[in-house]
Formats: C-alpha cells, sequence, structure tokens
C-alpha cells in the first residue's frame, strides 16, 4: 500500500492507502474497511487496477496510531481475503446444511 | 424438484485431499484464532497453521489435522458422514424456532411501592383501574398463550410490583391450570417480586400452585438500598426476610434472585458476589445495565461505558472461578448460557443471545392495557414512547396476525446474524445473537453497526475470555464444564 497523511497541528487526521485490485478484491476492501467504522470513515475510488482509499480518522492519531492502524488494516485485508477463499469453496455446503437444519423436510432433492 | 444437492454430495472421496468445510474464524489474540463450525463447535489453531490449513496445505501428518476433522472443519476420504453429523448437529441447536414460543410474560400491574430510579415502567400509583390487568385482558392473553405450539410453557408474572395486583395472578394461574388439563402442556410459573409485599397467603397460594418466586438482589445492604429505594429504605430487610420466608415455605430452589448493575455496583464486584454467598445461592448473574427506559432518560445507561463494565464484569468471574477451585461450586450465569453454547449441542432459549432473534419467538409480553410486545425490552421501550416493537393488542388481533406482523418479521429478517456485515464473517456468531430491540434502543436500527456496537464489544471481550481461559488453564476448563447443561 502506498500511502500520503494529512496532517493538522492536532495529529493525523486522514491518510491514503492504494491497493491494487490484482491482490485483493473491492470486496474483500470493502469488508476489511467494515471493521475499522469505529475508528474511521472510507472513500473509496477506483483508478485503474487500484482502488484509492481515503481513511478520515474519526480522532486525529499520532504517528505511531496511524502504523499500527495501518498494521492492522494489513492484517484484516489478509484475513478477509482467506475468508473469501473459505467462502467460495464452502458456501453451497454451508446453503445445504442450513436447508436441513432450517426445514422439517422439503428442501432437498431426493 | 431440486432445490439443493444432497449432503452426501459433499461427502464424496477426495483421492487423498480435503476439502474445507464452513468455518468462519476471528482472532482471538497474538497470533492465535479461534475458528468455528455451524454447529458452534470451535478450536484454536495458530495463524501459520490456519493459512496452511485454508490453503491445502496443512499435512496429515499434524496433530492439528485430526483435531480439525474431527470437529468437521475438514471432510477427507476417510470422513465421509461428516457433513451429515455436522447438520444434524446445526438442527438440534436451531430446533427450539420449531417451537416458540414458550415464554409468555403478564405485566399485571404498573403500580410498585418502589422507586428505583433506573426502573423503566413502574408508577408509584393508587389508581388500579389505570394500570392494573383486568380479567378480560387476561382471559385474551391466555387464549394467545396456548395458541404457542411450544411444549413447554412458562408464564411469567411481571410489574411494578407484580404481588400488588396478586388477584389477577390467582385468577391467570387457575385459569391456565384449567386449560392445561385439556392442552397438557408442560406448564410452570414464575412471579418476579421486590418481596416488600410479601404474605403469608400468597406464600400459601404459590407452594400450592407451585409458582417459583424471582426476586431482586442488588448487593449488600448500602448497595441494594441506595439502588431501590422504598418508603422507610427498607428494601434489603424486606428481600433478604422475604427469600428466608419463601425457603421456608416453599422450599431451598423455589427462590432466585436476579441482579440489576448500576453505576454504583461497579466497584463493589467482589462484595456483591460475596452477598449472594451469604444468602446461601449458588449462583449469580452479572448483568449489564439495561439502556431502555429511565436508564437513558436518566442518563445513567451512558454513566459507563463497555470497558467499564467489562473490567467488573471480569473481576467478577475471576473471583468466582478462584471460589470454585476452592471448593465452593458458584455459577457466574452469563458465562454459563454461553459456555452451554459452545461445549453441548444444545441451545439455548436466552432471548438476547440468539440468531434468529428471540424476539417473538423466544417470548411475548402481555401488557397490563393488552398490548402485546416482542420482548420485555420493547415493552420498556414502549413506556418511553417508542412503540416499534408492539405487535398488536389482544383486544384487537389474532395470533396470526402478531406473529407475522411487520413489526416482528421485519427485525427478525433484518437483524439475522448469519448474513449481517461483520456477524456472518465472526467465529463467535454461533454463541452470539442479534439483538434488535438494544441495536434499535442505542443505534437507531435493527442490525445495528457492530464495530460502534457496545452489545457486541462487551459479548466479544467475554467470548475470547472463555475460550482464552479454557485454553490455558485446564482446571478452568472443568469448573466450565460443570456449570452447563444446569
Ligand atoms: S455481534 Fe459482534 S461478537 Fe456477535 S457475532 Fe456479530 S461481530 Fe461477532
Amino acid at each position: 500500500m502506498a500511502d500520503s497523511i494529512f496532517e493538522s497541528g492536532k495529529g493525523i487526521q486522514a491518510t491514503n492507502f492504494v491497493i491494487e485490485t490484482s491482490i485483493y478484491s473491492l470486496e474483500v476492501i470493502k469488508k476489511a474497511a467494515y471493521c475499522f467504522l469505529d475508528q474511521a470513515t472510507f472513500e473509496f475510488k477506483a483508478v485503474g487496477e487500484k482502488v484509492e482509499c481515503q481513511v478520515s480518522f474519526n480522532q486525529p492519531l499520532a504517528e505511531k496510531e496511524v502504523i499500527d492502524f495501518k498494521k492492522a488494516f494489513d492484517t484484516e485485508l489478509l484475513d478477509q481475503d482467506l475468508r473469501q477463499t473459505v467462502s467460495n469453496e464452502t458456501e453451497s455446503m454451508r446453503n445445504a446444511v442450513l436447508a436441513y437444519a432450517f426445514s422439517r423436510t422439503g428442501l432437498q432433492s431426493e | 424438484m431440486s432445490k439443493f444437492k444432497t449432503l452426501d454430495t459433499y461427502n464424496e472421496s477426495l483421492n487423498g485431499g480435503y476439502r474445507l468445510a464452513p468455518l468462519n474464524f476471528t482472532t482471538l489474540d497474538g497470533d492465535d484464532y479461534v475458528i468455528s463450525n455451524m454447529a458452534g463447535e470451535y478450536l484454536v489453531v495458530s495463524k501459520p497453521n490456519l493459512h496452511a490449513f485454508i490453503k491445502h496445505k496443512l499435512s496429515p501428518a499434524e496433530p492439528i489435522y485430526n483435531e480439525l476433522k474431527s470437529k468437521h472443519f475438514l471432510i477427507d476420504s476417510d470422513s465421509n458422514v461428516a457433513m451429515d453429523l455436522m447438520a444434524l448437529k446445526v438442527r438440534t441447536k436451531m430446533s427450539r424456532l420449531a417451537d416458540f414460543t414458550g415464554l409468555h410474560i403478564f405485566v399485571v400491574t404498573l403500580r410498585c411501592e418502589h422507586s428505583c430510579p433506573y426502573c423503566q415502567v413502574s408508577r408509584q400509583s393508587e389508581d388500579r383501574a389505570a394500570y392494573d390487568m383486568s380479567k378480560e385482558t387476561a382471559d385474551k392473553g391466555l387464549e394467545l398463550v396456548f395458541k404457542s405450539p411450544s411444549p413447554a410453557i412458562k408464564i411469567e408474572f411481571q410489574g411494578g410490583e407484580s404481588m400488588l395486583n396478586f388477584d389477577i395472578v390467582k385468577y391467570i394461574v387457575e385459569e391456565a391450570e384449567k386449560i392445561n388439563v385439556i392442552e397438557r402442556r408442560d406448564l410452570q410459573f414464575v412471579i418476579a417480586t421486590n418481596l416488600a409485599v410479601l404474605t403469608d397467603e400468597i406464600l400459601e397460594y404459590c407452594r400450592d400452585h407451585r409458582i417459583h418466586i424471582s426476586s431482586s438482589l442488588d448487593g449488600p445492604k448500602e448497595l441494594h438500598n441506595k439502588n431501590r429505594p422504598r418508603p422507610g429504605g427498607d428494601s434489603y430487610e424486606r428481600t433478604i426476610q422475604g427469600i428466608k420466608r419463601v425457603r421456608d415455605k416453599l422450599g431451598r430452589d423455589q427462590v432466585s434472585a436476579l441482579m440489576t448493575t448500576t453505576e454504583a455496583s461497579l466497584e463493589q464486584p467482589i462484595e456483591i458476589i460475596n452477598e449472594y454467598l451469604k444468602q446461601g445461592f449458588d449462583g449469580i448473574f452479572l448483568r449489564p445495565l439495561s439502556p431502555y427506559g429511565f436508564a437513558i432518560k436518566t442518563k445513567s445507561y451512558k454513566a459507563y461505558d463497555v470497558d467499564e463494565w467489562l473490567d467488573f464484569y471480569f473481576k467478577g468471574l475471576e473471583y468466582i472461578i478462584e471460589l470454585n477451585r476452592s471448593g465452593t461450586f458458584f455459577v457466574e450465569q452469563y458465562a454459563a448460557i454461553i459456555l452451554n453454547k459452545m461445549l453441548t449441542p444444545f441451545g439455548t432459549g436466552y432471548v438476547d443471545l440468539t440468531s434468529p432473534a428471540g424476539i417473538g419467538i423466544g417470548a411475548l409480553v402481555y401488557n397490563y392495557n393488552g398490548d402485546v410486545y416482542a420482548s420485555d425490552e420493547s415493552r420498556m421501550l414502549a413506556e418511553m414512547g417508542d412503540k416499534h416493537f408492539r405487535l398488536g393488542n389482544v383486544h384487537e388481533n389474532n395470533w396470526e396476525e402478531m406473529l407475522t406482523s411487520e413489526q416482528l418479521l421485519g427485525p427478525l429478517e433484518e437483524s439475522f446474524a448469519g448474513s449481517a456485515p461483520m456477524c456472518s464473517d465472526c467465529a463467535f456468531e454461533p454463541y452470539c445473537g442479534s439483538e434488535p430491540v438494544f441495536h434499535h434502543a442505542t443505534q437507531g436500527d435493527y442490525l445495528g453497526l457492530k464495530p460502534t456496537s457496545s452489545f457486541c464489544r462487551r459479548n466479544m471481550a467475554i467470548f475470547r475470555r472463555l475460550i482464552k481461559l479454557m485454553e490455558t488453564d485446564s482446571e478452568v476448563k472443568s469448573i466450565f464444564m460443570k456449570w452447563v447443561r444446569i
């Protein structure tokens, strides 16, 4: 992620991540961002094969806190990407289990 | 017509490889993750193992491989019934849904002689006509109770102070017993009371009709009386004396106590637990403060944030674990509800921790004036002027109209954690709930934004702590095993 930061006298109020969509899908990026909505708001812009992600913190952060935030965001991206892998592989199985669990009869093929 | 593939489709021979089964994962701490499946079975795995497993690079020689297999996280050529077993377990957990609604709460009066500042609903009034339930309303409520398909029915009386309208309690008990001669349900009665106006006559009636008494005890005398002012300032004395009288007349296990947490409680988890021990209880429910009613109005909900409450809760839990280690059996009941979900194949009917939400499915509330609400919290919200979760009125609507109303189905559908952002990916989802009433009250929508939800923050911290404790200390795990299914 290539980044720029926006600083005021009180600390860092916003930052910019650029993420390659060949590495993480937009779905994964949005899911990761969702988990941080208690700390920041996000704006996305698609630029070619990249997504520009404008992050505005709810409260100004110190430089170290921004570094920690980015690390946590990176970990979340990785986790969300793995979840996507699990979901792609298991979605139809999940639906079959749920169909069985929620219904008394009739949802499965003979 | 085929709508879904059969479960067998997923059990095919895999020629030496393995297939992932549906699972969620969430960080526990450091590099450890919790993974869970739809049946609520969990495993703690390291980050490298998690990555190797999901990328199909985990060798069968790794010890974690067999653990993953035995808990249905992976299917290989030897585990060809894995999905059938998992589906059966999920079905067992979901079985409560078909048997809705087991708990029916009758608010027999809003009148109360206490004036607790956090109370959402009570009225200091002598006006019986204005705030007491009538026989006509009780009759209509009972018709609805027995429309429920649940084989077990619990009728709970609440107030105000329910004993101030004990005539209607008697009426409902006797009418329900008459109906049940034909219905033959497992019928139970509970009366929620502060015990301050308990009489020998009431006690005898409760004994003869096997009515369980649920009282309120907030902690040591000073704290309890501060939380629960009444004329004479003797709420604690009356409660303690009441508990003793119930035990003498009805039996030891016929009285339970619930505490309400206030800002003043937060400093005293140990003292509160000691008070419960002193009064001979073998457990306590360390409850968060309700965000409803006067609690929001008087700002007592905002007075402390969820982290302060968690601090209080974990201090209490740690102390309770120490009590158990030294031979005193004592349960923290909120943890026990969660542990039941983590360690057994059974679901729990606890309304706050179910998804689909417990509203309507877990409980229905018949207010003194005939209004029907989807949960106790829903009627508390209504007392503040927000009738969002009012399903109808016993005099105007029938069972079908209320149980298929948009007021019920809308929040149930919108808040379902299985498809909610963040919850649908969360390893703790099988233990958690969706709480549309809480999120509506605190965030303005049924689903709630989970990263800022105090419900999510509180529960996630508790789930993590309970799992961490079991992982790191086998003695704690065996203590917790004794708490489940009790
Ligand atoms: S509310 Fe929070 S802890 Fe509960 S399932 Fe959703 S994300 Fe997980």
